[in-house]
């Protein structure tokens, strides 16, 4: 009798447990749905009612706009896949390397170097003296270096995988070293591969990183648009054209610009980030058992 | 004997060299990008005229301190600062270690995968992206959330022109985009740990819940007090993407939202402080970020035996 009230407890409770965390899930999910479904709605409707977690008025002129005149959006595509392909690999090499080195208990400089980068997340000169440097002296302002390199080689990333280096097996090395074998072949036929999870979840969040990154291309080059920026763009001017509309204009009644202004920039947004959530889904399940090792052996 | 001893002294040297030199391209590269710039920091001692550089322009003590630290100006953005990132590291806290202890209690394989699968989602996700989420949920009144919010108080949100609703949206927000992965996290290390102590606690008859705030929650305990500490090194910095792109740098906003970030931003635009001033407080948000590391990296190295470098 009395187990079976526990039991009973138990379970009671495991359902709340439950309810609480779809409850959190809703919070996650409703948002894309209102993002999804205001893509595809008439954009009157969605000035009427609003925003809604469902499609009010079926169309696809949104995305007939956003591809009307495809070239700009072209080009910005073709920047940020340029710069987060260049940007991920160099990111990945570099803090694999160096990441490698750091967790040898052989190195010699390597508290000195672990010092020498964790200093650069401690203590950052700021946006005005970089502006400078960037600018004037090194000349790559406006150039698609300066959006390769600024975000080039996370500190964290070094760390993170300085855990997995570290939990390669001391024996491995030994015998590499017996066969006469170097550092540099260690590090690439036998310790990189034993953490491609590790590897593949730097991978991601380097990715993530540079597809999402309109602040290093707003604040340091003038033309050179990738898409994140350009999405923030639309978003900007289409509060001017309502602002317009709505104010200064007068007479205009804002129902007479000819653009889906109330979904347009849904459409432009699913756009932009169709490629990251793509990977995201092939992905996850790598991504979170490399998350999952990693928290692991740390 | 000897010959072994020269024999590994010359391998040591080898490998050290070869290490180095994996090292070298990192270095170059932290050279030129991190640490060159620390140069224009002499700015802050300055009366800086561009066009003369830093080696033309003449010194002047501590006179662009003075100015920064007699404007309210300042005072507004270390508060803003130190408000929202507290709260953003109680509210991610407490929300990722629930949902971490939730997580451990789901048994259903498909249930667990699909729920991790969704919090950590909004981690992938851009912050314009989400700003542009929550300007069509509160941006005109028939936005869902102002729209609820107005039949519930009967007043209407005009959330773009009143700073303080700020605080706890971006707090929200934070904990909506980032709690999801420190979650699986906290997760992670649950599922490393002895499954013994569960079984026996079951046996005893222990709640679900008594096994999970008494042996699961102090499982986590020695992580979430790292974890906490060390975000309270960034104590006065803030990721620039969430306060620009989320409050759309509505001036009306400013004060509650002005950060050293967004600061340093119009000052580069040509829209707020001068050079000087800016850089002086950059310099001041480094040192104080500097400190502040130092002292976290000790206390984490006693109580954790981890540590940053």
């Amino acid at each position: 009798m009395i187990k079976k009230r526990i039991k009973g407890n138990y379970n009671g409770q495991k359902a709340i447990v439950i309810a609480l965390l779809c409850f959190y899930m809703a919070l996650v999910i409703v948002p894309f749905v209102i993002l999804v479904c205001g893509s595809f709605s008439s954009s009157d409707a969605i000035k009427d009612v609003g925003a809604r977690p469902w499609i009010q008025g079926f169309t696809i002129e949104a995305y007939q706009l956003v591809f009307e005149n495809p070239y700009q959006i072209l080009k910005s595509y073709g920047i940020t896949i340029l710069v987060t392909v260049v940007g991920t690999v160099l990111n990945v090499a570099l803090c694999s390397m160096t990441a490698y080195a750091l967790a040898r208990p052989n190195f010699k400089f390597k508290r000195i170097l672990s010092f020498f980068y964790a200093f650069t997340i401690m203590f950052q000169a700021g946006f005005i003296p970089t502006y400078i440097w960037y600018r004037n002296y090194l000349n790559i302002y406006n150039t698609i270096w300066v959006l390769i390199l600024s975000p080039c080689f996370v500190v964290g990333h070094v760390v993170m995988l300085r855990a997995f280096y570290s939990a390669v097996p001391k024996s491995l090395y030994e015998a590499v070293k017996i066969d006469g074998g170097s550092e540099f072949r260690m590090f690439l036929t036998i310790a990189t591969p034993l953490i491609l999870p590790g590897i593949a979840t730097v991978a991601f969040y380097t990715v993530l990183i540079y597809w999402n990154d309109p602040f290093t291309a707003m604040l340091y080059t003038d033309d050179i648009v990738p898409i994140s920026l350009y999405l923030t763009r639309l978003q900007q001017y289409i509060a001017l054209l309502r602002e317009a509309a709505a104010g200064k204009m007068g007479g205009i009644n804002p129902g007479d610009v000819s653009i889906p202004e109330n979904t347009l920039v849904f459409a432009m947004a699913m756009v932009t980030s169709a490629p990251i959530m793509f990977i995201f889904v092939f992905f996850q399940k790598f991504f979170l058992g490399g998350l999952t090792a990693g928290s692991i052996k740390e | 004997m000897a010959n072994r001893k020269t024999k590994s002294n010359k391998s040591y040297i080898k490998d050290n060299a070869e290490l180095s030199l994996l090292c070298l391209p990192s270095f170059l590269k932290v050279i030129i990008f991190s640490y060159v710039p620390f140069l224009w920091l002499t700015i802050a001692f300055q009366n800086f005229i561009p066009r003369k550089g830093i080696f033309g322009s003449t010194f002047v003590g501590f006179k662009n301190f003075e100015v920064l630290f007699t404007s309210p100006d300042t005072m507004t953005m270390i508060r803003n600062a130190i408000a929202i990132n507290a709260l953003c590291i109680i509210f991610s806290t407490i929300v990722s270690v629930l949902l971490g202890l939730f997580l451990y209690e789901i048994t259903s394989k498909l249930l667990l995968k699909f729920s991790q699968t969704v919090i950590i989602f909004p981690y992938f996700v851009s912050w314009p992206l989400i700003a542009i989420i929550v300007s069509s949920l509160i941006g005109d009144q028939t936005g869902m959330i102002a729209d609820l919010y107005s039949k519930i108080t009967g007043a209407e949100l005009n959330a773009y022109s009143s700073p303080w609703v700020w605080w706890p949206i971006l707090t929200f927000l934070y904990v909506w985009k980032t709690s999801g992965l420190s979650a699986v996290t906290y997760y992670a290390v649950l599922i490393g740990t002895d499954k013994s102590i569960y079984e026996a606690a079951k046996i005893d008859g222990a709640s679900r819940f008594r096994t999970m705030f008494q042996i699961s929650l102090p499982m986590l305990k020695l992580m979430i007090i790292l974890n906490v500490i060390m975000s309270c090194a960034n104590i006065l910095r803030i990721d620039f993407n969430m306060i620009y792109y989320v409050t759309q740098d509505k001036s009306a906003l400013l004060e509650t939202t002005n950060v050293i970030e967004t600061f340093m931003y119009r000052a580069l635009r040509g829209s707020g402080a001068s050079y000087e001033v800016t850089t002086a407080i950059g310099l001041v948000q480094a040192a104080v970020g500097f400190v502040l590391t130092m002292i976290v990296n000790k206390v984490c190295r006693k109580i954790g035996g981890t540590s940053l470098f």
